[in-house]
């Protein structure tokens, strides 16, 4: 009896307690409905202004009820008398991209701006205007950013005229996405030049927009042909001008406008702003100039085709003479084999093994040290020559970056720079012996053992073409051959181009004092050309007509170990050999064989040598071709 | 001798490094925490106090969940608000990322005897990048307050233009030094002072770096007053001023 009555209690607390939960639940349920169901026109009865009550409904939010904005309010009650309090409007819920990116934005970071700070008119926003579009942009940011600059320039000429061309604050600065680095700040002057120079570049290379406003399209491929263009595309921005450097930011009038910072009269402040200690002929040079054209830079354009015609004849030149000799070499050495027979000799064995000095231990360290300063110059010089090239900038990394790619450049250059200036003392000394004074010099230059090209050399190289379409024998060769003067004296030649331009280019500053600045960009385009020429001429012609010749495949060691064996010395140089033996001097270049260590060097260091330049011109073709 | 050389290079290295790693560790005795550890202790509901070094104002009006406000320039006085454990941990953080604030007040709380002091790398700048949220207890709406830059303002002190410079740096900042005619009223005190401002005159407000100007601008908006701020600061303003002396002369 006493549990049945238990029982029934115990139901009827169940029962109960289950409607309580059901209750409870229905009560949560119709309160979330009251929360999703507030109608607008429950809200009109107390937000019932011109604003809630006419404009929000024609707006462009017009058919969503007030609370998909404004969240959590559940109770209107509670609301009312102050308790409850909508949460900030999550406009990221719809416009999730525009909230995405505007988390980066500049006025959010750093003051928390929220989407309604900028669209005030929120409750009566009207759809974009796409006509009016970037007018309405300018609108909206000058009304705190008064920016009176802006607004004299180009740019706002050009839009407020109804020409959509015409950049406006967005254009640059980003619209939901302005970044955070500011220049005014110039905490991130790297980033914020790479940054802005971006923009400019996106409608300045825009060859239709260009077109249809009047203006250069060439101007930013010009600017990037420049030193400044060429350091920025590299990856180091942060130690060239810009494009906004030069032009500013907002005040960017033609050069025509006196308030322009181009204008003839604002240039010393202008470069100034990086360069100092600088001549008035600084300014003239030229930021961007367009050296095709003929009529507007003459010596730019001229300066071109002298260098242009100079490599092109030079390689054309070596490039078949190389072939030519290959060709004939690799024929002939085929015939000799085939038939079985060895290059007669008139020595006896102890005489053929004997070796014979032909470079000093001078000689060899200079060329040395020349091999070691010409790969360093390479190395750091071609990245900024092709700085879109994909290797230039994992090139100019191993450096430690483009300025000290630029340190390690200059040491360079100053090794290569006291190599030649000795080379030249050398030749001034063998003209002019001590004791003997001027007497005879003509005879010592055009002599055998000069490295100057004289009338020999013009009858043997027309020997060596007849011997190459086999009408005749190879000429027999003195101590120099025209090869190798013409090697020796395009290092001079190349050092009045290349180092004469390049010492210019060191402090630009201070050559505005010999030279105005104009000839600044011709000694860029000569150091440039001329480099090409050089590293190409080394890697492809020096490089084949001494080592890969099939007679001395792969390399001859014999401008590291100094000496060759007196066979090769009558073989190579017959003249020579024949001079020595008359004026018994033969002898007195006798020398050891050269030990192991020294070939082992030898071999390691040419071959390494040859290897990186080829390297390298498969890197500089592979540049000049994509 | 020759071999000499090598050993005293390395000796020198050697020493060389003993000196940095002592230096280093002498240095500050408090630490940087990054955003995201920082958003990982408030997740966990770890035991310490985060601090917002700035003014009351900008404080109440956004900062990162969880913050007392207490700024740097008062710390001294209202020491008793921190937690009387000298062992818990302390957190502050700033406006910028190049505010030196939140710096000075760890140095103060460890002075005070506090142990485990950090702070926060980048302040809320840095916390709102790493894309955490922020809370507002009374937000200032923010107005469209037109900023001049310094040449305007050269032009407008050579017209005599009437106007109040408001300057809301601290007053050891400002006794550095200060614009010509400026008058100090840090922006920690402004709550309290800002009824001595004139009515009757534009009022530019200057700050460091041009950050803080444009909420005091908006507060000072709020209550009737007309403003503008300096773009850029002092820190613009005495860059302005170099650049003008150092210019060359024009051709």
């Amino acid at each position: 009896m006493g549990s049945a009555y238990h029982m029934k209690r115990l139901a009827r607390i169940i029962f109960f307690c289950l409607m309580g939960a059901a209750l409870t639940l229905f009560a949560s349920a119709t309160g979330t409905a009251a929360q999703s169901g507030v109608p607008v026109n429950r809200c009109q009865t107390c937000h019932d202004g011109y604003l809630y009550r006419i404009q929000f409904p024609q707006s462009v939010h017009g058919n969503h009820g007030c609370i998909s904005c404004h969240a959590g309010i559940i109770h209107l009650g509670r609301h009312m008398t102050g308790e409850e309090k909508p949460a900030l409007a999550a406009c990221g819920s719809c416009h999730g991209e525009t909230a995405s990116q505007y988390r980066s934005n500049f006025h959010y970071i750093q003051e928390d701006f929220r989407c309604y700070d900028c669209h005030r008119d929120i409750h009566a926003i009207k759809p974009v205007d796409r006509t009016h579009f970037k007018r309405s942009i300018i609108e909206k940011c000058t009304a705190c950013h008064s920016n009176e600059e802006y607004v004299a320039s180009g740019h706002s000429e050009a839009l407020l005229k109804g020409n959509e061309d015409g950049a406006a604050c967005s254009d640059c600065h980003g619209l939901h996405d302005t970044q955070v680095y500011h220049t005014s700040f110039e905490k991130y002057p790297a980033e914020a030049r790479e940054f802005y120079t971006e923009k400019c570049k996106r409608c300045h290379a825009d060859q239709a927009m260009m077109k249809r406003n009047n203006l250069s399209a060439g101007l930013v491929r010009y600017y990037e042909e420049t030193y400044h263009g060429k350091v920025q595309n590299i990856g180091y921005p942060s130690r060239v001008a810009g494009c906004a450097d030069c032009h500013t930011t907002h005040n960017i009038l033609p050069k025509s406008d006196p308030r322009s910072s181009i204008h003839p009269q604002n240039l010393m402040e202008n470069c100034g702003r990086c360069h100092s200690g600088f001549h008035a002929r600084f300014v003239d040079y030229k930021a961007h100039p367009n050296y095709r054209d003929r009529k507007n830079y003459p010596s730019l354009f001229w300066t071109f085709v002298l260098m242009s015609g100079l490599l092109a004849f030079t390689f054309l030149f070596f490039w078949i003479h190389t072939f030519l000799w290959w060709r004939k070499t690799y024929w002939e050495t085929h015939r000799m084999e085939k038939l079985g027979i060895r290059p007669e000799c008139m020595l006896t064995p102890e005489e053929r093994l004997q070796h014979v000095q032909r470079f000093s231990p001078k000689e060899r360290i200079m060329h040395v040290l020349l091999v070691l300063s010409f790969f360093t110059l390479v190395m750091t010089g071609f990245p900024v020559k092709y700085p879109e090239a994909a290797w230039s900038g994992i090139l100019i990394d191993l450096w430690g970056g483009a300025y000290m790619a630029g340190l390690v450049h200059r040491a360079a250059a100053t090794i290569l720079i006291a190599i030649v200036t000795y080379v030249g003392w050398l030749s001034f000394r063998f003209l002019f012996p001590k004791g003997q004074g001027i007497k005879g010099w003509t005879s010592r230059l055009l002599g055998p053992d000069s490295l100057f090209p004289n009338l020999k050399d013009w009858e043997d190289m027309k020997g060596m073409i007849r011997w190459f379409f086999d009408r005749g024998e190879m000429p027999k060769f003195d101590r120099w051959t025209y090869w190798e003067k013409f090697d020796f004296l395009a290092v001079f030649w190349g050092m009045f181009a290349i180092g004469g331009s390049g010492l210019l280019l060191w402090k630009p500053e201070w050559s505005s004092y010999i030279v105005p600045g104009w000839v600044l960009n011709i000694a860029a385009m000569v150091h440039s050309e001329e480099a090409l020429l050089a590293a190409l001429f080394i890697f492809t012609v020096h490089f084949f007509n001494t080592h890969f010749i099939p007679t001395k495949f792969p390399m001859d060691r014999i401008i590291f170990t100094g000496s060759y064996n007196m066979e090769d010395l009558q073989h190579q140089r017959p003249l020579e050999y024949a001079r020595l033996v008359e004026e018994n001097r033969l002898d007195t270049l006798k020398c050891e064989h050269p030990g192991i260590p020294l070939k082992l060097i030898s071999a390691a260091f040419g071959l390494s040598s040859l290897l990186l330049g080829l390297l390298l011109t498969f890197l500089i073709y592979w540049a000049i071709l994509s | 001798m020759r071999k000499m050389v090598p050993f005293s290079t390395l000796l020198a290295v050697f020493m060389a490094f003993c000196y940095f790693t002592t230096a280093g560790a002498e240095k500050p005795a408090w630490t940087v925490i990054q955003p995201e550890a920082l958003h990982q202790m408030l997740e966990q509901n770890s035991a310490f106090t985060l601090i917002n070094t700035m003014s009351t104002i900008e404080c109440r009006d956004h900062s990162i969940p969880k913050s007392l406000c207490l700024p740097c320039e008062t710390l001294d006085k209202q020491i008793g608000k921190l937690p009387a454990d000298k062992q818990g941990k302390l957190v502050f953080y700033c406006e910028s990322d190049l505010c030196l604030r939140s710096y000075k007040a760890a140095e103060k709380a460890l002075k005070f005897g506090y142990i485990d002091v950090s702070v926060l790398k980048d302040g809320l700048p840095g916390w709102k990048k790493a894309g955490y949220e922020v809370t507002s207890q009374e937000r200032i709406p923010r107005r469209a307050i037109p900023s001049v830059k310094p040449p305007l303002l050269k032009i407008w002190m050579e017209e005599n233009k009437s106007l109040f410079i408001l300057d809301i740096r601290s007053e050891d900042a400002f006794r550095d030094s200060h614009i010509d005619g400026a008058v100090n009223i840090p922006f920690y005190l402004l709550d309290r002072q800002y009824d001595a401002l004139p009515l009757d005159r534009k009022i530019l407000i200057v700050d460091e770096k041009g950050f803080r100007s444009f909420l005091a601008a908006s507060y000072l908006a709020r209550k009737g007053f007309d403003v503008t701020r300096l773009f850029g600061g002092m820190d613009k303003w005495q860059k302005f001023r170099s650049n003008a002396k150092r210019l060359p002369v024009k051709k």
